[in-house]
């Protein structure tokens, strides 16, 4: 039962680490897609 | 980051990431992700509970609930990234390369579970946990190949070349596959034979229904699970993809 109960958490925890990851990212991406659009407003505006 | 002189990049008039399922993307993420965890649960009660214990292996046979999906979509993205890098090498196009990318990385999640679930399996009713299997040798080795191919993706190299490399590598490890589908037919292995997929028929192998229809269940929950997640992935890429054009334009500007 011990075996079957590893099994089903590490999928579920390798699947949770991975979409955790994948969101990390994509915030990462999204703050710098912000600042870069800003820096490129304001200069276009400059 | 130009792509010019080797890749058609995706059209800039509209942001990158929108081009993935830009009509109803949130349509496909409600019942891709919702679709994942109500199959999920149904996966669970048919996995653990509806199918009976099996005679010979007790209860640890049920980890095949999700060993075998979790293979048959590795495989499947593993085929679709040989699909995708073929493409790109002949059409040049961008697009192509982001989704072969992808794929690339959500189907080594899968592999890892494969290679994580499949010892757990073979403790209990082998008595070791791994053996040099032609299967499991095979199975590692496409592990391997794909892990490659990620590497090659975070090598500093000029884009172009280095989704050319990945592509090649792509390829090379689809071409492996079926090789390690008649693995177990074509030499003397440990891994059980095919029993859903064989000569007799779908799902001839299985001596209860009941085997079949939780075995169904967990497949298309996890392929279910594989589209919201590869949604996920491409979606980073795409942003990825604009963020580097947006730094080439501002690069320009200065």
């Amino acid at each position: 039962m011990s075996y079957l109960f590893s099994a089903f958490a590490i999928v579920w925890i390798v699947f949770f680490l991975y979409l955790l990851h994948l969101a990390k990212q994509g915030k990462e991406i999204r703050r710098d897609l912000r600042a870069l659009k800003r820096q490129l407003e304001k200069e276009e505006k400059g | 980051m130009s792509y010019a002189h080797t890749q058609k990049p995706a059209p800039p008039s509209t942001p990158l990431k929108e081009q993935w399922l830009e009509v109803g993307s949130k349509t496909y993420d409600f019942l891709t992700i919702g679709g994942a965890l109500v199959l999920m649960v149904g996966a669970l009660y048919l996995g653990l509970l509806y199918a009976p214990t099996e005679r010979i292996q007790g209860e640890a046979y049920r980890i095949i609930y999700v060993h075998v999906p979790v293979a048959w979509i590795a495989f499947l993205a593993f085929g679709l990234v040989g699909v995708m890098s073929a493409l790109y090498l002949w059409k040049k196009d961008r697009r192509l390369d982001i989704y072969a990318h992808s794929l690339a990385e959500v189907g080594v999640i899968f592999c890892t579970l494969i290679l994580l679930t499949g010892p757990i399996w073979g403790r209990p009713i082998w008595g070791v946990w791994w053996v040099w299997d032609m299967r499991l040798t095979l199975t590692l080795l496409l592990w391997f190949i794909y892990v490659g191919y990620l590497m090659i993706r975070a090598q500093d190299l000029e884009p172009g070349r280095k989704a050319r490399y990945a592509a090649v590598l792509g390829i090379f490890g689809a071409l492996t596959i079926p090789l390690n589908h008649f693995s177990v037919q074509l030499w003397r292995t440990l891994h059980p034979q095919p029993v859903v997929l064989t000569e007799r028929g779908f799902g001839s192998g299985l001596t209860d229904p009941a085997f079949l229809i939780a075995l169904v269940v967990s497949s298309v929950a996890f392929a279910v699970l594989f589209a919201a997640v590869l949604r996920q992935r491409i979606s980073l890429e795409w942003m990825r993809e604009e963020l580097a054009q947006l730094q080439h334009r501002a690069a320009e500007g200065q």
